[in-house]
């Protein structure tokens, strides 16, 4: 059953209808999940920006957001491969990657690299020190909950304040000053490091230490994913939500312009404040289902074969981007938007992509007399006026 | 079809100043028909100013750099206001949908991204697809690249040229670009190896290829391509006082008389007199631009008020990380050429930046040929585009220089020629530097002028003495013949284009050595970054150009 009201195989077109009725009722929609491609994300905006709703598609810390206060330095997987002579993972993610593996596969063949074997060193592997081979990375041990002072005892040894003698964070104060060593004396110094990891409080700390290494070499840092979690649905919403409403997609639209508020538009806490009272979950790459529960009426447009603990008022299964039909979406192996052709897939994928599911519920809307003036305050704003 | 009547129409393209009428019809100008009956829609344009859209070559409005300040800085541009209905998200500040908006009502219609890079080179072009009403376009970013410096290094100045114009015309075609940018040739690259400062002729490390080498190869190969656009240049030494003017003049002499396009040249504008070392190199550069007639330029204007400089030249942005305000930066090594976004505010009160202000406008003024300076802030670089108004406004009306001259620090205005410079643009002038010249460099031949034929992208101005007023909203804005702007505001929203060339094919079998090449350096396909013909959930929004060979 690839369209389902209320438990019972429906037609696409009287699912779309039922969605759009939930939507035109509901008090405030939330738009939610582990994101889309670029087209499905455009439509899941605007039909928020419809809706006066609100979107959250900030799963985990993302890297954007977490660098608001300070900033960021930061480099390519390609250019980490074939540049680094000095690569610090730092965390148990950063190991862990996918991405590292492609970085790890090269060897250094540009400029300082060249000629000598790249030195790899592993700060806080914690539970994931297995994810590599002993000839991959040399480990350095250090508690990860410790992680953002470490980083901060660190730059302090860089910049030549003094340190604690009896080290840090399980590290002893020569294994600290060994490490800023090796730093300060590589050519193009790597610090790779996954943002779940850091929280702000690290990323920031990390970035004041690459900060810090750039008064006398060149360091730089690199960016990496969660793991195994594909981070494609997520990332393409982080940048498609920045270009089209100027802020992360933690965002709401009730005034009839975007709010940022990462507090207020945590899908989390709407849900179990019971803030919202219609949600669309949207999941294009997973077969995922939300990790909380709700009393709220549900849209699910996911992947095929998602299963919820308590049945969706309307599940509509979607082509998967990139396998069903041609796609762009971010790749983290790419760090960028790139263009995924679906090779073999059928001309015309057999079930809907997620824009045309969203772009027919927005139709419903706009069908049904909903016209949008912005948001329910701008039309009460107008009516007043 | 369409009437305008009665307008003043201003069309320096086709040499016409004069009051008349112009006919529309399939999104085109044509000539008056025989029969009075074919017109279904009239216009009276009695009393106002008829020009062709603006175009704006050179305007940072999307890709990578555009996108992360736009988080960086996510506090300084809160909304305000509702949309309206018919165009979501186009009162979001800096929204490529606001983008588009604010473009049209001043009466642009075409707007060029200058500086897209391959890696970002997909996502440059869908924000460049949600930029609503205006054409779009982008110049692509070369000159760092590894790819690139090992067929120079490896050639010692004798390279197969066929080789390097088959990877220009590659790196074009992969990324849908109008046209080839450098920006500190080699920097980039040299940044890499722990270089701060980099020069003409400075050598990237590795390489031993000069940014001079690097420039005159380009410069060379995009003429031999018959790329329509002529190099486009970030010089070396940007904001060096004393320094940056010399390198300018050097980049201009180093074309040897092959076209070439400066890029913001208020930046470089800069001599190191007086006490604080800073003052004003305007009568140097006007002067070298009016002895090399093969060199165009775009100034790069600076307005008061924050704003954020973004750019990929990582060696100019690495120096000034420091004058952040607010004191949060990014920096990017990318493949070849990454980036740095610093924002900044430039305040009235600040010597520096009061001369900077005077700076720019003395390079409008100085510059007696409007065919060959155009009309930018280097947004948001220099300011935001929507500075554009009072931009004109200055640069038309002596009066208001010396209003705003009068509140500059006194200081500063001593050290600068504006206080004595009374030209005054006159419209013809605008309509040229702002309309015709871009169109011509930029190889849009139907655009920036209002002959029959041309595509009827065609702006209405009521005529006033507050030029800020009257450039901000224009009457009425046609975009391919059809109305989107009427009395300052958008109509619903209406999808342009992106232009971008199509060279010719090599016999270098460029395809397969790149792919060799990229395989075996990062473990990826060549074509990872390539920009389709069409975007999925859209039909294809590009049109297509020939190089002139």
């Amino acid at each position: 059953m690839t369209t389902v009201i209320e438990q019972s195989s429906s037609a696409l077109d009287t699912a779309l209808t039922r969605a759009a009725d939930i939507l035109v009722n509901a008090r405030l929609g939330l738009i939610t999940g582990h994101g889309s491609d670029v087209a499905g994300m455009r439509a899941a905006l605007k039909l928020a920006a419809h809706i006066g709703g609100a979107v959250d598609f900030c799963r985990a810390p993302n890297l954007h957001s977490l660098t608001a206060d300070k900033g960021l330095m930061f480099t390519t997987p390609r250019e980490a491969r074939t540049r680094a002579d000095v690569l610090l993972l730092v965390g148990p993610e950063a190991g862990r990657s996918a991405t590292l593996k492609q970085v790890l596969a090269g060897s250094p063949t540009l400029s300082a690299g060249v000629g000598t074997p790249r030195e790899v060193l592993w700060l806080c592997p914690g539970g994931a020190a297995n994810a590599l081979g002993a000839d991959e990375a040399r480990l350095l041990g250090g508690d990860v909950a410790a992680l953002p002072g470490i980083l901060a005892v660190l730059n302090a040894c860089v910049i030549g304040r003094p340190i604690p003698a009896a080290g840090y964070g399980g590290l002893s104060r020569e294994g600290i000053e060994d490490i800023a060593g090796r730093m300060i004396t590589s050519r193009f110094g790597v610090i790779a490091f996954s943002p779940a990891d850091l929280g702000p409080l690290g990323v920031e700390s990390l970035m004041a230490l690459a900060g810090a290494l750039n008064k006398g070499t060149r360091v730089t840092t690199l960016p990496l994913g969660q793991g195994a979690i594909t981070d494609a649905g997520q990332q393409t919403a982080a940048l498609v939500a920045s270009w089209t409403t100027g802020f992360p997609p933690r965002t709401g639209f009730a005034r009839g312009f975007p709010e940022y508020d990462p507090w207020r538009f945590d899908a989390a806490r709407m849900v179990s404040a019971g803030e919202c009272d219609a949600i669309v979950w949207l999941s294009s790459f997973e077969a995922a289902a939300p990790g909380w529960r709700t009393d709220a009426r549900l849209i699910a447009i996911t992947a095929p074969n998602a299963t919820f603990a308590k049945p969706p008022t309307v599940q509509i299964e979607t082509a998967v981007p990139g396998k069903d039909f041609s796609a762009e979406f971010y790749s983290e192996a790419m760090q960028a938007l790139v263009h995924n052709e679906a090779e073999g897939a059928p001309e015309a994928p057999a079930l809907p992509t997620p824009a045309a599911v969203l772009g027919g519920i927005l139709s419903k809307l706009a069908l049904s007399g909903e016209v949008d003036t912005g948001s329910p305050l701008a039309k009460a704003r107008q009516t007043k006026s | 079809m369409i009437r305008l009547k009665g307008g003043r129409i201003i069309d320096p393209a086709n040499g016409r100043d004069e009051v008349g009428d112009l006919f529309i019809e399939d999104g085109h100008i044509v000539a008056a028909p025989n029969i009075p009956d074919s017109v279904k829609e009239t216009y009276d344009l009695s009393g106002k100013i008829v020009m062709a859209g603006g175009i704006d070559l050179h305007s940072h409005i999307a890709g990578n750099n555009v996108n992360l300040s736009r988080t960086l800085l996510l506090e300084q541009h809160p909304g305000m206001d509702p949309h309206p209905g018919h165009a979501p998200f186009s009162t979001a500040p800096w929204s490529t949908y606001e983008t588009g908006r604010l473009y049209a009502e001043m009466g642009f219609t075409t707007v060029i991204e200058p500086a897209l890079v391959a890696q970002g080179a997909v996502q440059a072009h869908l924000e460049l697809a949600d930029i609503p009403y205006i054409d779009r376009g982008a110049l692509a970013v070369l000159g760092n690249t590894d790819f690139l410096l090992k067929m120079l290094r490896d050639g010692e100045g004798n390279i197969s040229t066929d080789l390097l114009d088959d990877y220009v015309a590659w790196s074009i075609a992969a990324t849908k670009c109008l046209g080839v940018k450098v920006v500190n040739a080699g920097g980039g690259a040299a940044f890499k190896e722990n270089v701060r400062t980099f020069g003409l002729d400075d050598v990237v490390p590795s390489y031993g290829v000069s940014s001079r080498a690097i420039m005159q190869a380009l410069i060379a190969s995009v003429n031999r391509l018959g790329i329509p656009h002529p190099l486009h240049v970030h010089c070396n030494n940007l904001g060096v006082a004393g320094e940056s003017y010399i390198t300018a003049i050097q980049t201009m002499e180093a074309a040897g008389g092959l076209p070439i396009h400066l890029a913001h040249l208020q930046f470089y504008a800069y001599a190191s007199e007086g006490k604080r070392h800073f003052s004003s190199a305007s009568a140097f550069l006007a002067e070298a631009i009016s002895q090399h007639k093969n060199v165009t330029t775009d100034v790069g204007q600076v307005m008061f008020g924050q704003t954020v400089t973004l750019s990929g030249d990582v060696v100019r942005q690495y120096a000034s990380l420091s004058d952040a305000r607010p004191k949060k930066t990014i920096l990017w090594d990318g493949d070849g050429t990454g980036g740095g976004i610093v924002p900044y505010a430039y305040k009235a009160k600040n010597y520096y930046n009061a001369l900077q202000w005077a700076i720019g406008l003395e390079l409008f003024l100085l510059i007696d040929d409007p065919w060959r300076v155009y009309f930018t802030t280097d947004h948001p670089n220099g300011a935001p585009f929507t500075t554009y108004p009072q931009i004109l406004h200055l640069l038309m009306d002596a009066g208001e220089r010396a209003a705003w001259i009068a509140r500059l620090p006194k200081k500063a205005m001593d050290m600068a020629l504006l206080p004595q410079l009374t030209r005054e643009y006159s419209f013809y002038e605008i309509a040229i530097m702002s309309r015709a010249a871009p169109a011509r460099l930029l190889g849009l031949a139907d655009r920036g002028q209002l002959g029959v034929g041309a595509a009827a992208d065609i702006s209405v101005y009521t005529e006033q003495a507050d030029k800020t007023a009257m450039f901000s909203a224009a009457d009425y804005v046609f975009k391919d013949g059809d109305l989107i702007v009427e009395g300052g505001k958008v109509k619903p929203y209406r999808w342009g284009r992106t232009h971008h060339l199509k060279p010719p094919k090599g016999s270098s079998q460029i395809d397969a050595r790149l792919e060799r090449y990229y395989a075996e350096q990062y473990g990826i396909s060549a074509g990872a970054f390539a920009v389709p013909d069409a975007f999925n959930g859209g039909p294809s929004h590009f049109e297509v150009h020939p190089c002139r060979k």
